[in-house]
């Protein structure tokens, strides 16, 4: 089978970036995943091309997240990218916290909880998820029930907290 | 049907059910409140996680964003000219040329072969038949090492192809390869149907020990069929350019190996600016002479031995073995990554052979 590389590159490249910065924070970072992910694609050309990428993929971010070298570097960056939309300054103001939120309650789930949640937002179905995570097909959904809940869950009890400070 | 576990609500909501499992959650659903309650649970979880998820939006669009970056690309193959190859071929056959030959004692432009002591010794391939004796003839051949003259160069002529010793008037030698019409005429449908020379003497690039004991003529000629493309495929689907020059001449030939293996050789001949010509052959080992019409159909046996040779070839850092190699002028050989045994001649020093090769694609 060959790799229709500059098809895959169109139809996956942007989810794959997409995917990366909401797991990184870092716009720059995940561009450079993505590329170093294709890259292997072109060496190694896969079966399953995109459950491959973005299995590639997270593999590079946890490598790079034990490394540790950017963590203090996405938290700053966590903060300053923002939305693109600029509606009124209040309204663009409560959107940032409300996104910077979201992302802290993802970063304080588990790997695999925030992979399922990320994947599932790029439209992978089951299948998908089970083969990029290396997971029992049986396993998706009680793994995707519990990380969807605790996002909720962590997420609300940002907001108390914020509320309580406030 | 049981109460659902959350797995499996969370499947039916994602629409992950098959028909008949979700017909029996369906009804088991509908008569069980705990379960109904559990799903709507579920339900506003799921809808209320998938919407924060969106919430994170969409980084900005880079220019060029969806376009495969070029250092993705694989590098472009420079596209044979064939309008300039049929003017070549045109040339070469109305001079006379059509059969370009020589032996090596005359031409002496011999490829080194590297013993295991690290000394040379120069292989002999494709002779006249006064010397096709047989054996013994190739061991004097491969034993007679490096006392012929030899400057490793060819002569430019005016109109710019290579000027070569020929056998006019010589008896056909065994090796020599049918002629082949102009390449013009050789075209069919883009593709070229037959190799586009014949040549009398072809010899290996590299230093291949076993080259030098093999029966040195080309039999048979060229294998029924065979084309450019076929020698294109039995180099391994791919072929080495130098970058930025026009391919004035292109030659194709298979040898005899021992062990009934062959070598594919594909000379490409460049002009530089003056006109003199650059000549970049490459050589791999492939399997039995008749099987390389048909590369595709190259049986996995035939060609092991060859592949495991090459492998032991290339193995060594080319680099290693260039350095090896005692300095010749105008000829630099090595083996490259992919079992390619290359040979570059060129009237140039060794700096500019140098950077000759760095411009091998």
């Amino acid at each position: 089978m060959t790799l229709d590389l500059a098809a895959l590159y169109r139809t996956s490249h942007g989810s794959l970036v997409r995917m990366l910065w909401r797991r990184t924070g870092d716009r720059d970072r995940a561009e450079d995943l993505a590329h170093e992910t294709f890259a292997r694609a072109v060496a190694s050309p896969p079966d399953n091309p995109r459950p491959w990428l973005f299995a590639v993929a997270l593999n590079l971010v946890r490598e790079d997240g034990r490394r540790g070298a950017i963590r203090s570097r996405r938290l700053e960056l966590y903060r300053s990218e923002g939305p693109q939309a600029a509606p009124g300054p209040d309204e663009a103001l409560e959107r940032d916290e409300r996104v910077a939120q979201v992302r802290r309650a993802l970063i304080r789930l588990t790997e695999r909880d925030r992979e399922i949640l990320l994947l599932k937002a790029e439209g992978f179905n089951y299948d998908e998820i089970a083969e990029t995570l290396g997971l029992a097909r049986g396993a998706v959904g009680t793994t995707l029930s519990r990380a969807r809940r605790k996002l909720v869950e962590t997420y609300h009890q940002q907001e108390d907290g914020h509320d309580a400070a406030s | 049907m049981r109460h659902p576990d959350d797995g499996l609500i969370e499947e039916y909501l994602d629409g992950e059910l098959a028909a008949e499992a979700r017909g029996e959650f369906d009804a088991h659903a509908a008569g069980c409140d705990a379960c109904r309650e559990r799903i709507e649970a579920a339900r506003a979880a799921r809808s209320e996680a998938d919407a924060l998820v969106a919430m994170l939006g969409d980084p900005e669009p880079r220019p060029g964003a969806g376009e495969l970056p070029a250092s993705l690309r694989p590098p472009a193959r420079r596209p044979v000219r064939w309008r300039t190859l049929a003017w070549a071929a045109s040339v070469m056959m109305a001079a006379g040329l059509g059969y370009v030959g020589g032996t090596a004692e005359r031409r002496g432009d011999g490829a080194t072969a590297r013993r295991g002591d690290g000394t040379t010794e120069r292989p002999t391939i494709g002779r006249s038949d006064s010397r096709a004796g047989g054996p013994s003839d190739s061991s004097v051949v491969a034993e007679a090492p490096t006392e012929q003259p030899d400057d490793g160069r060819t002569e430019p002529r005016s109109d710019g192809a290579t000027e070569r010793p020929t056998a006019i008037g010589a008896e056909p030698p065994v090796a020599r390869i049918e002629e082949s019409p102009p390449l013009a005429k050789q075209r069919v449908d883009g593709e070229l149907a037959r190799p586009l020379e014949s040549r009398e003497e072809l010899r290996l690039a590299d230093a291949d020990r076993a080259l030098a004991r093999a029966q040195p003529a080309i039999q048979p000629p060229n294998p029924p069929g065979a084309s450019l493309d076929a020698a294109v495929r039995a180099l391994g689907g791919s072929i080495r350019l130098l970058d930025g020059l026009e391919v004035q001449r292109v030659e194709v030939a298979w040898l005899p190996m021992p062990g009934g293996d062959s070598a594919a050789v594909v000379e490409l001949t460049y002009a530089d600016a003056a006109g003199h010509p650059i000549v970049l052959r490459q050589s791999r080992t492939v399997a039995a002479v008749g099987q390389i019409a048909g590369a595709d159909a190259v049986p996995a046996k035939a060609a092991a031995p060859a592949a495991a040779r090459d492998r032991a070839l290339a193995a060594e850092p080319p680099d290693r073995r260039a350095a090896a190699e005692p300095p010749r002028d105008g000829e630099l050989a090595w083996v490259d990554r992919n079992g390619f045994r290359l040979l570059l001649r060129a009237d140039a020093d060794a700096d500019s052979l140098a950077r000759l090769r760095a411009r091998v694609r």
